[in-house]
């Protein structure tokens, strides 16, 4: 009898694991509120930065944590020429680093921010509830969902998996499990930070996440066992205030003529680019107060990865923008999140991105000494 | 009736309940447990323990599988990326080559002029060789094409106008190249390289082509180099899976549009061959690549056959991708596990019968003893005692028979003595009848007599009333009185005959002697009246009697003894005791008239008198054995006939504590 009770039990016990393992959790794009983004005035980092809203200056917003922008950025900050091109006209550009696009936006909306730097989704979160102008494309890289073993993506169902919410990286997430016949009501969605991730995974709080570089390369570095079981290519953009760039088409293109010297200068010699992912490392600690589990080789051969898939022309691929393509779907995405409302307009978006502008800089190499390399490297 | 309704309880639980063995239940219990551990340890084996880190051959295999699948994806990838790095390298090398750079800058005003002019073609040509700058260009560029070895030619061309500079191939110096429309991205849009796979206008043959711009010494663009690659070799050799990826394996490769750029290894499903460029793949790693995604997945490949494929997205350029896939069939990859499962079952099958062969050889030899004594029970249970289970095991079944044996043994002797009692009580009870018919004849024939006499002399008394003869009527009453007085003694002589059975008081030790004196005293009278010389062995035992009824045994005798005396000049009463076969046996021994032995059993009997004249009932010798019997024992008389005198002997049972000779007195 005795026995049987015990069985029974242990039977129980199964049934009940094997339901919570197989029932769905939370995550459902749909049950998600409407998201407003936090006010960040008082946020631990953001609050020292000291914006100067005047016409003399222009506010950069970049991100640091945010391979290989982080390098092209920092690149840009050392950039005499561009320093010297903007004194000219009495101008002066500040560089404000950020944790992420969102954050970014909140700033870019309040109006401390003049240009900024992000990935897909704050850029067309940007475009669709603001008025900018994109400009370039500033990198081309992957990002990866990792996994604590070698699976296939259908073997995440039932699972939790980290992720950042309207992130390329929820995006790119939301993309691998399509290919794996998964969708959000089928894995357990876990929303957390991207540095929390890899020790998350390390202790097994979740089954994989889903980030862009360097957190993935960090935990393939830190947790060997680990590995990205899928990728998927995500872009970077720069973009500044509508006003601003009707206003200051000059400055505009001197800056972009700064990140197009950035990519060449680091593309024409390796030692630049170990210099750049040098300083894009200490930004991040600077701006963190955190050690960067990343060698400076690594952090340049992500950065390369990247930056090598740009010609020295950032041009924005007019195949991005056109009805859905990838811009467009992430776009539709967005307003599924509710990140941007529903009735947001493609239009406006489409719109907002400007692809001649950059060719008028890459046409004037001359005028805006393109290949005029001059950096501030003490 | 309730026996009878438990029994068919019992019956009915009986058809109820299935009947199975303890040797089937062993058999299912261990062979089942047997076989769920082995399929447990077999899946485990396979497919791992959940919640725990143990991984089964299954993930470990396609671990293994997909670790590999990635690792030549990956090799792949960077392999055709480096490839297309280094020839991006090279362009760029010779197109800000000082040499490449200076020679263009003095030739393109003079083609330009010569073209303006009308002079093309072959004609072109032969005024350009004349030249010191476009020998040495030209010589450079074959030089390069030969050194590398990839390239298939190389071209510098007027982006304004299309028209070839020079070429590493004769008779292309005027050409027009302006199908090219990547001269106008460099002229007009900013791009100062353009990649792109595409099939050449010229000869439709696949070429990758790599453009760069060729900048004036005013850091204007007016010329490109035109790198034509066949890409063929480096490709196919680079898609070349060999053996690593087994019979099946293969690497595609795909454009932005799906199409395939090699030819690939299979036919299609429908047995045509892919033409590339032309087919598209509607294979999802396909897709997937095409449109930036890296990853792996099982699915269908272009022939519809279950594949593990990696995919990878190669990102040449912000507006060029291609896909890159490797494959493997499903069937092969899993091959040697299903070949290892079929060995588990097999395996784990004849595990199984060995198993249950050797649980049915246990359980055999476990429940032997138990079927065994099952089976005795049940013939103990038809009525058969004398069977015995004769378990010679050393557990608690050997146990348990032993102390079945042995039941039985107790049972079978009680039912033997049993058996015996019965008869005993049967042939004591058919005796028992017999002596009360006798009984029940003698006393209504006893009983009758003094009746009979009543009426009689009742039947005289009228006459005699009527006669008035008094004398008559006295006797007559007095007839009567004799009658009822003798009917009277019978009645209360009966009455003591019949307590004799029912009231015996308490036993006591008692001296043989003492009761033979006590008697003595009683019968004093009658025996110094007949001047009988009577002698007590001075040695008699000690009895454990009722002593009252004692008393009246030996007086009894003593009365008979004295009654039927005869004429004896020296009469005489012996009391005694002796022993017979180890028995004690007691005795009033006269010298009187004697009794003829046929008469011997008859004088215990009821109403029985040898003298029918003589005074009594006849019920006193029935008295005595009563009361023999009462005490355990037996009374018969010894005579050797007529005036032979008697001997009245009688045993006693021996109390159990009493000794066998005690000779005390008290």
């Amino acid at each position: 009898m005795k026995i049987r009770s015990v069985i029974n039990t242990f039977l129980a016990v199964c049934l009940i694991l094997i339901a919570h393992t197989a029932m769905p959790k939370t995550g459902k794009a749909e049950d998600q509120p409407i998201i407003k983004t936090p006010d960040l005035s008082n946020h631990s980092i953001y609050s020292k930065y000291k914006f100067n809203n005047t016409e003399n200056v222009i506010n950069l917003g970049t991100q640091s944590f945010f391979s290989p922008t982080g390098l092209i950025t920092e690149v840009m900050k050392r950039d005499t020429v561009l320093h010297n091109a903007l004194s000219g006209s009495g101008i002066e550009v500040r560089f404000f680093p950020f944790l992420k696009g969102n954050d970014l936006n909140f700033f870019f909306r309040k109006g401390d921010i003049d240009a900024g730097i992000g990935g897909d989704m704050p850029t067309i979160t940007a475009a669709a509830t603001m008025d900018i102008t994109v400009t370039s494309i500033i990198q081309q890289g992957f990002c990866s969902v990792v996994a604590r073993r070698s699976m296939l993506i259908r073997e995440l169902r039932g699972k939790r998996i980290g992720y950042a919410l309207g992130s390329n990286a929820h995006y790119a997430l939301l993309r691998a499990l399509a290919s794996g016949g998964l969708n959000e009501s089928l894995v357990q969605m876990i929303q957390m930070d991207v540095n929390e991730m890899p020790e998350a995974l390390r202790a097994g709080e979740i089954a994989a996440f889903s980030a862009w570089e360097p957190t993935p390369a960090i935990t393939l570095m830190k947790y060997p066992e680990s590995t990205v079981i899928h990728r998927y290519i995500s872009s970077g953009f720069m973009y500044f205030t509508r006003t601003f760039s009707e206003n200051h088409p000059k400055l505009v293109r001197q800056i972009l003529a700064a990140e197009i010297r950035a990519l060449k200068w680091m593309r024409s010699n390796r030692q630049n680019l170990l210099l750049a992912s040098k300083w894009a490392i200490q930004a991040v600690e600077d701006l963190t107060n955190n050690k960067l589990e990343l060698s400076v080789e690594q952090n340049a051969s992500l950065a390369e990865n990247d930056i090598l898939g740009l010609t020295s022309a950032p041009i924005i691929p007019k195949n991005d923008l056109r009805e859905n393509g990838p811009l467009h779907k992430e776009f539709e995405f967005l307003k599924t999140l509710n990140k941007i409302p529903a009735t947001s307009n493609w239009e406006k978006v489409h719109n907002s991105f400007d692809l001649q502008i950059i060719i008028d800089v890459l046409a004037n190499s001359k005028e805006y000494k393109l290949s005029g390399f001059n950096y501030d490297i003490e | 009736m309730n026996d009878k309704a438990t029994d068919n309880n019992v019956r009915d639980s009986d058809k109820k309940v299935f009947f199975l063995s303890i040797q089937s239940k062993m058999l299912i219990y261990f062979g089942s447990a047997f076989i769920i551990i082995l399929i447990l340890f077999v899946l485990s084996e396979m497919f791992g323990v959940p919640f725990t880190n143990f991984k089964g051959e299954y993930e470990q295999h396609q671990s293994e599988v997909f670790r590999n699948l990635n690792l030549v994806a990956d090799l792949k990838k960077e392999r055709l990326k480096h490839w297309v790095e280094e020839r991006r390298g090279d362009a760029r090398v010779l197109s800000e080559s000082t040499m490449i750079r200076s020679r263009v800058a003095s030739l393109l005003p003079l083609v330009n002029e010569k073209i303006v002019n009308g002079v093309t073609g072959n004609e072109l040509q032969t005024e350009l060789q004349k030249e010191l700058s476009y020998q040495a260009l030209t010589q450079y560029l074959n030089m390069v094409k030969t050194t590398y070895g990839v390239y298939d030619k190389i071209q510098i061309a007027n982006v304004l106008n299309g028209s070839i500079i020079t070429s590493t191939r004769n008779q292309e110096s005027g050409m027009d190249s302006s199908q090219y429309d990547a001269f106008s991205k460099i002229t007009h849009q900013g791009y100062d390289e353009i990649i792109d796979l595409d099939k050449d206008p010229s000869n439709g043959v696949l070429k990758l082509f790599i453009i760069r711009a060729i900048y004036s010494p005013d850091d204007k663009a007016h010329a490109a180099l035109i790198m034509h690659i066949n890409p063929d070799g480096f490709i196919k050799r680079t898609l070349h899976t060999g053996g690593g990826l087994g019979q099946t394996g293969e690497a595609l490769l795909i454009n932005q549009d799906v199409q395939i750029i090699t030819t690939l290894k299979y036919p299609l499903e429908d047995g045509t061959t892919a033409i590339p460029f032309e087919y598209q793949i509607k294979a999802r790693p396909a897709v997937f690549a095409a449109q930036g995604q890296e990853g792996i997945i099982a699915t269908e490949d272009y022939r519809g056959e279950a594949v593990l494929a990696a995919y990878r997205h190669i990102r040449l350029t912000s507006e060029l991708g291609w896909g890159l896939v490797v494959k493997r069939d499903q069937a092969e990859v899993f091959a040697p596990l299903r070949e290892s499962i079929f060995y588990r079952i097999v395996v784990g099958s004849i595990c199984a019968f060995l198993m249950l062969g050797l649980t049915i050889l246990i359980s055999r030899n476990l429940t032997r003893s138990i079927r065994r004594l099952s089976k005795t029970v049940q013939e103990v249970e038809e009525g058969n005692l004398a069977v015995r289970a004769s378990i010679i095991s050393s557990d608690e079944v050997g146990l348990l028979a032993s102390s079945f044996d042995s039941m039985l043994n107790r049972v079978q002797d009680w039912n033997t003595e049993l058996n015996k009692q019965v008869k005993a009580r049967t042939a004591e009870l058919e005796s028992k009848n017999i002596e009360l018919e006798r009984y029940t004849y003698t006393v209504s024939h006893d009983l009758k007599s003094p009746l009979v006499t009543i009426k009689g002399f009742l039947g005289m008394l009228e006459k005699d009333i009527t006669k008035a003869d008094a004398e008559r009527i006295k006797r007559d009453v007095s007839h009567i009185h004799n009658a009822a007085d003798k009917m009277n003694q019978l009645l209360d002589e009966l009455l003591e005959l019949s307590r004799v059975g029912e009231v015996v008081g308490t036993k006591e030790k008692v001296s043989l002697n003492d009761l033979a004196n006590e008697v003595l005293k009683l019968v004093e009278g009658q025996i110094k009246n007949l001047g009988v010389q009577v002698k007590i062995d001075p040695d008699l035992p000690v009895m454990y009697v009722d002593r009252h009824r004692l008393v009246e045994v030996l007086q009894n005798f003593i009365e008979n003894a004295v009654k039927y005396m005869g004429r004896q000049s020296e009469s005489y009463i012996e009391i005694g005791a002796r022993q017979d076969n180890g028995e004690d046996v007691y005795y009033v021994r006269d010298n009187g008239i004697g009794i003829e032995p046929r008469y011997h059993e008859n004088i215990f009997g009821l109403f029985n008198k040898l003298d029918q004249k003589s005074d009594g009932t006849g019920i006193g010798l029935a008295i005595v054995r009563r009361i023999i019997e009462v005490h355990g024992g037996r009374v018969w008389v010894e005579s050797e006939g007529k005036g032979k005198g008697s001997t009245f002997c009688f045993t006693i049972a021996k109390k159990r504590e009493e000794p066998e000779h005690d000779n005390s007195r008290d």
